[in-house]
């Protein structure tokens, strides 16, 4: 589903990404685990057209993101940024509405019956339908984070990115809103590429796992079978142990 | 009470008509109210309502009070409409229509035509190109590898308007003083010299500009989220932006030459409407439109009547204006939300 | 709720189509000059009196003007000098301030009773009451153009007034009294100045260069705002008899700077009437102490805004003034009587009335 081919980028003359190939396929969620600055965050927007890389192709569904229109990428791509600043209190309906702006054909073109339809069913979705009349700056983090999933649920797109989907989360939200994203994966065969700080709730939540050191993916695969301690501890410079619980993986870090 | 659309857009309309009536009634001259609307109803059905009032009805009313009420409520849904736009495309909703260095250019423009070419060449027009200039100025100087920040855009906009607020005091000092006494008055913004002309030259452009800016104004909503996110939903978000700025200067240009510098409006009507509409711009744009025009309309009733002299319709929206705005920062508490 | 969105769904599309044929038949206006222009052929048809403006416009009367709005007081003063006070229906507010009401009242009781209506200054003037009062002519200074357009498309007929040297305030009462129907006075008045500069300059010539002082012209906003070659206080100085040092000055108000002054170091000081440039203010200041001027206690300073105004035929007071400063060995009379003479031949006979206003 998504096909990445040897893509190398490069802030003025920095390089970033060193040569980065990856293939997953539709129906998986993929994290990225790394440290600051390993290059996580510019992987995601290279691979959502935020940035272009200098080198290598990004496939979606068999297309070169590059070479298709903005509109017609924001129909197979949709993302959920990590900080949002909320300029104005829109409704929660609005926000969510807003995700429909890919299928607007025409300057000026307004939401029809189907796209509020669309918007209404994706709310029942994530169980925030009594909240559609409500300014979404009066809601909590957590709260808000779901509305703006909402919004590129919305979309319909075939892939979900996130970028650290969870910083401005507390604990039950945070473990609410990444079974969310598995379950929807797995219901509407979406490809969800996420970066997490949390190794844990990688394990928890994730098909596929990748490590990202200094610009390279150094290991990718299960969960399950890539992180180990030696992984972690090249990748991090962290002695861990990994122990497991109800036949689940965790990691503990060795303090001292 | 503002949550149905329909309720809104009837509510402000009937605010319109009734304030715009009643403007028409109001004024230094003595009208006999029976006999003033037999003369209109004459006006819009000739040959209906025959009666004999004084020749200068006609003038007054017709010709004088008519078009500067008109002028009133196309230069209030220019400002307001302009500066709802300029908020949502800002993301903040303390920006004016000026905030491009639109009223200093245009301020400069008329110095130099007041200077050096009184009577020669229209004063309205060299403000209006100086206006568009300083504002497309502004815009060239905010763009970075093809994206315009918004940060930028304030900061170039504080730059020429600087460099045009310098460029005045530069005329104003070189030139004999009396010359450019006009332009202190200029700068003050005035209704009182309205005439069907300006109506003609600027009310077309006004008009347009605005309607477009209504039906852009779904698009605002994407475009209010920040370059990043309506990127992600698909919009080119460059193309978009520039042109609403295009719109959005038009018709805040137009205003500017017809009337002067009349500020607050831009910044207060939005403002409120947002505060009891929401921020939806798909109503905010259009009612922004009708509460401008209502709301320049009665200041410029106050500045032709609260003294027995005509006073600068610039001085009671800046007078408003002012302790209004205190009084919302203390209601907001910091938060606007 | 959801009857209101079906409601606008259906309204939208067709909502959307009429608000973007709105805008195009708007844009369409924008081309297309719907506001017809005055049929000017219906005023030159009986016109007997046909003058020429400042700014090149002309003024097409059938009758002398009956009925004057005067927007600028030094055309109002004329009006007065011309004999015409009672066409005089509006004024604008400038008269009714305080330095200059007092000799309003004077010559004008409906001024001290306040029934001469006041209708704005500068821009800011009402044009309803300047409708309403019917005025059949109405002067202004060109410095407003945006006025004179209003005023001209309401369909008066307006007089606008530019001075840029003294020979054109005769023009200007030449003209006025040609509109007003006053042309014998007009000519009398002219007769008048033309005298009393005469007079003076006969004085003037007969001084040899060497022994005329030397000054500087400056006006009230400070000590340094020095009036420049081609500005009417220069001109003052000359036709007064005085060597003025910014004569080849290009510009025509330039603010000096003090070093400047000390590099003149003139012998004459005369200065606009106001209240920063006193001859105290020049005393008092111990930057000014060394110079010519300061140590032989010649800095004069005009009367008052009204008797000496530049821009009427009342500069002749002023230059009066200024020549007794600068000879007063040569220009011996008392400066009160001079101005009772000169305003009972200017204003007729409330003239020695107004001369004795004291401000």
């Amino acid at each position: 589903m998504i096909n990445v081919d040897k893509i190398k980028f490069s802030y003025e003359n920095m390089p970033v990404l060193k040569g980065i190939s990856l293939e997953i396929p539709a129906g998986k969620v993929l994290t990225l685990l790394g440290p600051n600055g390993s290059g996580k965050t510019t992987l995601l927007k290279c691979l959502n057209a935020s940035l272009k890389p200098q080198e290598g192709i990004v496939y979606l569904d068999g297309q070169d993101i590059w070479s298709m229109k903005k509109q017609e990428l924001a129909k197979l791509s949709a993302t959920l940024y990590q900080s949002h600043v909320a300029a104005f209190p829109y409704n929660v309906e609005d926000i969510v509405l807003m995700g429909r702006a890919p299928y607007l054909e025409g300057l000026f073109a307004l939401p029809d019956k189907e796209d509020k339809k669309i918007v209404e069913e994706v709310l029942e979705e994530l169980g925030i339908s009594h909240f559609a009349q409500r300014p979404y700056t009066h809601l909590s983090g957590g709260e808000r984070q779901l509305v703006l999933l909402a919004r590129a649920l919305a979309q319909q797109p075939k892939v979900l990115f996130l970028d650290e989907p969870t910083a401005p989360l507390d604990f039950k939200n945070t473990l609410g809103v990444l079974s969310k994203v598995r379950e929807l994966s797995k219901k509407k065969n979406l490809v969800v590429i996420m970066s997490l700080h949390d190794p844990n709730h990688a394990l928890l939540f994730s098909d596929l796992l990748a490590f990202v050191k200094k610009g390279e993916i150094v290991a990718f695969g299960q969960p399950s079978s890539i992180v180990t301690p030696e992984n972690m501890q090249s990748v991090y410079n962290v002695e861990v142990d990994v122990l497991s619980h109800n036949s689940l993986p965790f990691i503990v870090p060795k303090i001292r | 009470m503002f949550k149905s659309k329909i309720f809104n857009f009837v509510f402000f309309s009937l605010l319109l008509v009734i304030v715009f009536f009643f403007s028409l009634f109001l004024g230094t001259y003595d009208f006999q109210p029976l006999l003033l609307a037999k003369f209109l109803c004459n006006k819009i059905i000739p040959g209906a309502f025959p009666g004999n009032w004084p020749d200068s009805y006609e003038t007054v009313i017709l010709n004088i009070r008519l078009p500067r009420v008109l002028l009133a409520m196309l230069v209030g849904a220019a400002l307001s409409t302009a500066g709802a736009s300029f908020q949502g495309l800002f993301k903040n909703p303390l920006v004016e229509p000026y905030t491009l260095g639109l009223s200093t250019g245009a301020g400069f423009g008329a110095a130099l035509a007041l200077a050096f070419l009184p009577g020669k060449l229209s004063v309205s027009l060299v403000a209006f190109t100086f206006g568009l200039l300083a504002a497309f100025l502004a815009y060239s100087l905010a763009r970075q590898k093809g994206e315009t920040p918004v940060v930028s855009l304030v900061l170039a906009g504080v730059i020429v308007s600087a460099l045009f607020s310098a460029l005045i005091s530069l005329v104003q000092y070189v030139v004999d003083p009396l010359k450019v006494q006009g332009i202190v008055f200029w700068l003050m913004g005035g209704l009182n010299l309205a005439t069907w002309k300006d109506i003609q030259t600027a009310g077309p452009f006004i008009m347009f500009s605005i309607l477009l800016l209504i039906l852009l104004g779904w698009r605002l909503n994407i475009l209010s989220l920040g370059d990043a996110e309506a990127k992600s939903l698909g919009l080119d978000v460059e193309k978009n932006k520039g042109l609403i700025v295009v719109l959005a200067t038009l018709a805040a240009s137009c205003a500017v030459a017809v009337s002067g510098v009349i500020g607050w409006i831009g910044l207060m009507v939005p403002h409120i409407v947002r505060m009891l509409v929401g921020p939806d711009h798909t109503q905010l744009l259009p009612l922004s439109a009708l509460a401008g025009a209502a709301f320049l309309l009665l200041a410029d009733d106050m500045a032709r009547t609260i003294f027995t002299y005509e006073i600068p319709v610039g001085v009671i929206t800046t007078l408003l204006g002012a302790p209004f705005f205190a009084y919302l920062l203390k209601k907001a508490k910091g938060g606007w939300m | 709720m959801d009857l209101e969105v079906e409601c606008l769904a259906k309204a939208n599309k067709l909502t959307t189509g009429l608000i973007l044929f709105l805008a195009l038949v708007f844009l369409a206006l924008a081309f297309w000059p719907y506001v017809k222009k005055e049929d000017a052929s219906k005023q030159q048809k009986e016109a007997k009196i046909v003058v020429t403006d400042f700014t090149g416009a002309k003024i097409s009367l059938a009758k002398p003007a009956e009925r004057v709005v005067c927007l600028l007081e030094s055309g109002l003063t004329g009006l007065y000098m011309l004999g015409a006070k009672e066409k005089v229906v509006g004024v604008n507010h400038y008269p009714y301030q305080s330095h200059i009401y007092p000799y309003y009242k004077a010559l004008d009781e409906r001024f001290a009773q306040k029934t001469l209506p006041d209708v704005g200054e500068g821009t800011v003037v009402d044009l309803e009451k300047i409708v309403a009062l019917k005025p059949d002519l109405v002067i202004i200074w060109s410095g407003y153009p945006e006025v004179i357009k209003t005023l001209q498309d309401k369909g008066l007929n307006v007089f606008a007034v530019q001075l840029d040297n003294f020979s054109q305030i005769f023009t200007e009462i030449e003209l006025l009294g040609k509109l007003m129907g006053k042309e014998e006075r007009a000519q009398q008045l002219v007769a008048i100045g033309k005298k009393e500069l005469a007079a003076i300059e006969k004085e003037v010539q007969a001084v040899p260069e060497e022994k005329m002082p030397s000054c500087y012209f400056t006006w009230a906003e400070s000590k340094l705002d020095v009036a420049g070659g081609n500005s009417t206080g220069t001109q003052l100085l000359k036709l007064a008899g005085g060597k003025s040092v910014t004569a080849q000055v290009k510009q025509e108000h330039l603010k000096a700077n003090l070093e400047q002054v000390h590099k003149w170091n003139p012998d004459v000081i005369i200065s606009w009437y106001g209240p920063n440039v006193i001859p105290e203010k020049f005393y008092n200041d111990n930057q000014w102490s060394d110079l010519a001027a300061v140590q032989k206690k010649r800095v004069y300073q005009l009367p008052d805004a009204f008797s000496c105004d530049l821009w009427t035929l009342k500069y002749i007071y002023g230059v009066r003034c200024a020549a007794k400063y600068l000879h007063p060995e040569i220009f011996s009379y008392d400066l009160k009587e001079e101005k009772r003479r000169l305003f009972k031949a200017l204003y007729g006979s409330e003239g020695e009335k107004v001369a004795n206003v004291q401000i």
